[in-house]
């Protein structure tokens, strides 16, 4: 039985997953998984998958707790649009429709594993701003706006790593979304991906293998850098600038493109 | 009445009174978290910043969730499944004949069912060399021999 009171100073306090999702669903509070770590491997609750986990709580803070093997049938964790998630690790994630983390604000969060595309362009992931979190994923099929805010909000993505690999069809990773000092790696072979798609970048640096990737429909305000060799048909606006693979390791070709890297 | 100012040459720059000396390190102590660098080993040597955390190299770890499906030449006869499926009961001519230990099939017979004898105690069975039968004729553990 979880305690506290859900306040931000004396949050409910739980440590398995039952209490986990009854107090998150239940309460608007605050929820902090138990000092000392652990790991909840969800092929042991829940084989057949969940369809939707509603969390409304202000804030749930996993403490670096480990969820594992979460199989996705329709939705993942789906929020109220107000709260964020901290602290947690999401790992083999087997995402097959609906939204993996919607509507959160994510803070230090590492999410890995396989996102299945749907019958559908949907959001296959939707979150409100995104802080200091790693995100390395395999996409099967066609994955639209992987990481995406909604048609009408821009959301932000800051000091985030996306890794990601797509090997059947296309990939557009990014929709309405503002990057801003993120590092965007991973590979595609596909004809009609656009890596750099449908979003506004700030100071992000792309080195990701897209040999026949084509340009998006995108925005920069300040200077990007990819890799030329790697993806030579990402062509973009005067502020994405192509260095070979020698030169991403440089930090003085960065400095001299007008990129915000330290000196030594 | 503005304050006059002496200037001098030092290390050979003109530089007035009172200015203290330029400090020799560009950077004291670590970088801000937010300002990007490049290492050599970090990100594979790629530009990161101390406010990245780290992205986990390996993406599976672990076996599929049960309720994937999978293929594997070891189990349903190498037909798709996942492990929440029930199990077809075998049909075969004499499958699940629980008491079933011992047989005798004569050289005349040349072809025995898929699962002709599955889920019974056969340990071994004796059958023509040109008879045709599949691995999963017998149970498990059951020993074909052929006439000579």
């Amino acid at each position: 039985m979880y305690t506290g009171k859900g306040t931000k100073s004396d949050p409910y306090i739980v440590d398995n997953w039952e209490d986990f999702v009854s107090v998150a669903y239940e309460t608007a509070g605050y929820v902090k998984f138990a000092d000392g770590g652990g790991k909840i491997d969800m092929n042991e609750h829940y084989p057949k998958g969940i369809s939707k986990v509603n969390i409304n709580s202000t804030e749930v803070d996993f403490n670096n707790w480990t969820i594992e093997n979460l199989y996705t049938t329709n939705g993942g964790f789906s929020g109220n649009n107000l709260g964020t998630l901290k602290n947690l690790k999401l790992l083999n994630v087997y995402h097959t429709g609906g939204y993996l983390l919607d509507q959160f604000n994510l803070e230090n969060c590492t999410v890995t594993g396989i996102i299945m595309s749907t019958p559908f362009y949907v959001h296959n992931y939707e979150t409100k701003s995104l802080r200091y979190c790693s995100f390395n994923f395999i996409t099967e099929g066609t994955v639209s706006r992987l990481v995406s805010g909604s048609d009408s909000d821009i959301y932000d993505a800051a000091f985030c790593h996306f890794n990601i690999s797509n090997y059947a069809d296309d990939i557009y990773p990014f929709g309405y979304m503002r990057l801003k000092n993120c590092l965007i790696t991973g590979e595609t072979s596909q004809r009609n991906a656009m890596i750099v798609s449908n979003s506004r970048y700030d100071f992000c640096v792309f080195d990701f293998d897209a040999p026949n990737c084509s340009k998006g429909n995108c925005s920069s305000t300040n200077v990007c850098i990819y890799n030329k060799d790697k993806a030579p048909n990402l062509t973009t606006n005067t502020n994405f600038i192509g260095f070979t693979t020698e030169e991403m390791k440089d930090p003085q070709k960065y400095r001299d493109a007008g990129f915000p890297m330290g000196v030594e | 009445m503005a304050e006059e100012s002496t200037w001098k040459i030092i290390n050979g720059k003109p530089t007035p009174d009172g200015v203290p000396d330029l400090p020799q390190n560009l950077m004291i102590g670590s970088f801000p978290d937010a300002m990007w660098r490049i290492d050599g080993h970090t990100k594979k040597g790629l530009p990161f910043t101390n406010l990245m955390i780290e992205c986990p190299e390996k993406i599976m770890t672990k076996p599929y969730p049960d309720a994937l499906w999978r293929i594997d030449e070891l189990k349903n006869d190498v037909v798709t499944y996942t492990p929440l499926l029930v199990e077809t009961p075998d049909l075969g001519a004499f499958a699940n004949a629980a008491a079933l230990r011992r047989v005798s099939i004569p050289k005349s017979v040349k072809m025995i069912g898929k699962k002709a004898f599955r889920n019974t105690r056969l340990r071994s069975v004796t059958i023509a060399k040109d008879c045709t039968y599949y691995p999963t004729s017998f149970p498990e553990g059951c020993t074909v021999k052929f006439y000579e």
